[in-house]
């Protein structure tokens, strides 16, 4: 080691002995470093991430579960994939499991406040009726009848072989076979028409849980 | 005893002043002289001699810092000590000079530049400029003469991090003595 470099060293050393006093004094005392702080923070940080991915699991987990064991008819929950190859076969089941009332035409109210799905197969006399008490039903009906569906062509229309129409109790009558507009709403009738939609999925899942319960 | 009162007791001719004195500095006194001088019996000598020195000062001084003025006056005698004794028994200074040859920016020599005050001036503002940590630790190794055992103990940090922060902090000052205007 070049001697001058030591020297320059030791003269170096004898003035770290005169520094200020209170830079000296202050080192008197230790000074701890809060890595522990920081450990403790980071836990914190972790924990607080832990709770939030807890309660957002648990969250999803809850309602999920709540909504198999306990539906609530106020969810707009829709019902599970319809089981059956046509509506047609659908509104069959009902009729064959009682699930419906059938009903003279002049027997229906349409002012009764109660919403109806009212169906008849092509040579039958009587209507079936089943009214629809969930207001969670009523409003998925609503919204499922405003919804797009498939369209049924003309040369088609003659194969459906029942006619449905939806009564809101209001005298409004309307019919899952018909486009959404205010050209195809009738009052207090069950009016004949020629189908220009399928109804929709969500309208059929609905009406098979109305069925099935 | 706070330092206001033990400066009191010297300015009082108090023979307690002494005890006092030993009784809160001492066990630091001896520790800065032990790192800096070769044996205990050196330490011990040095330690009294600055009981001696702090008793001849005061009265006409009246340092605020009791302990940084006690420290000076221990480093300056064992160093002066550790001097005085051939290079073969010479202490622990040895160690702490040949470590600050880091900071030493050029082949320059230091003393025909620049007196020691302006090196203290600014090693001061060197000092300052780090945070607490590091300042800490610079102070206790080169001033206190600790070593890296006894700083990482007194701050709860491994061995590993005081010789990396004081190898930064030997780094920094030569470059901080460069921008003074130390020649490279």
């Amino acid at each position: 080691m070049n001697s001058k470099k030591i020297r320059s060293a030791e003269i170096l050393f004898d003035a770290i002995g005169m520094i200020d006093d209170r830079i000296i004094a202050e080192a008197q005392v230790p000074c701890r470093v809060p890595k522990s702080k920081n450990a403790f923070k980071l836990l914190i940080l972790f924990s607080c991430a832990l709770a939030v991915i807890a309660l957002t699991l648990g969250s999803f987990m809850i309602a999920n579960l709540t909504d198999k064991f306990f539906p609530s008819e106020d969810e707009e929950h829709l019902p599970p994939t319809t089981n059956y190859e046509s509506f047609e076969q659908l509104l069959n089941s009902a009729v064959s499991n009682r699930a419906a009332t059938q009903l003279e035409g002049k027997e229906i109210n349409f002012f009764d406040g109660d919403t109806k799905l009212i169906w008849r197969f092509e040579n039958e006399s009587k209507y079936n009726v089943i009214t629809v008490s969930s207001d969670t039903q009523i409003k998925q009906i609503k919204n499922a009848l405003k919804s797009s569906s498939n369209k049924i062509s003309p040369e088609n229309a003659d194969s459906v072989e029942c006619q449905v129409w939806i009564a809101y109790g209001n005298g409004t009558v309307v019919s899952p076979y018909l486009e959404d507009s205010t050209g195809n709403i009738g009052c207090a009738e069950l009016f004949e028409y020629s189908p220009e939609v399928e109804p929709n999925e969500d309208f059929v899942k609905v009406i098979e849980e109305i069925v099935v319960d | 005893m706070e330092d206001y009162q033990i400066v009191d007791l010297y300015w009082a001719r108090s023979e307690s002043a002494i005890e006092q004195t030993e009784q809160k500095y001492g066990r630091m006194l001896t520790s800065i002289s032990n790192g800096l001088v070769a044996t205990k019996q050196d330490a011990e000598e040095c330690v009294n001699d600055t009981y001696l020195v702090a008793w001849n000062s005061m009265p006409d001084q009246r340092p605020i810092y009791l302990g940084a003025f006690l420290s000076k006056i221990v480093r300056r005698i064992s160093i002066t000590r550790f001097r005085s004794i051939s290079a073969e028994k010479r202490g622990g200074a040895n160690s702490l000079i040949y470590e600050l040859t880091d900071c030493v920016p050029s082949e320059s020599d230091l003393q025909s530049e620049y007196d020691n005050k302006m090196l203290a001036e600014a090693l001061n503002r060197f000092l300052l400029s780090l945070d607490e940590e590091k300042r800490y630790i610079f102070v206790r190794r080169y001033y206190y003469s600790d070593s890296i055992g006894d700083i990482s103990r007194s701050i709860g940090a491994g061995e590993g991090k005081i010789k990396t922060a004081l190898f930064r902090a030997r780094k920094a000052l030569r470059e901080f003595l460069e921008k003074e205007g130390f020649e490279i």
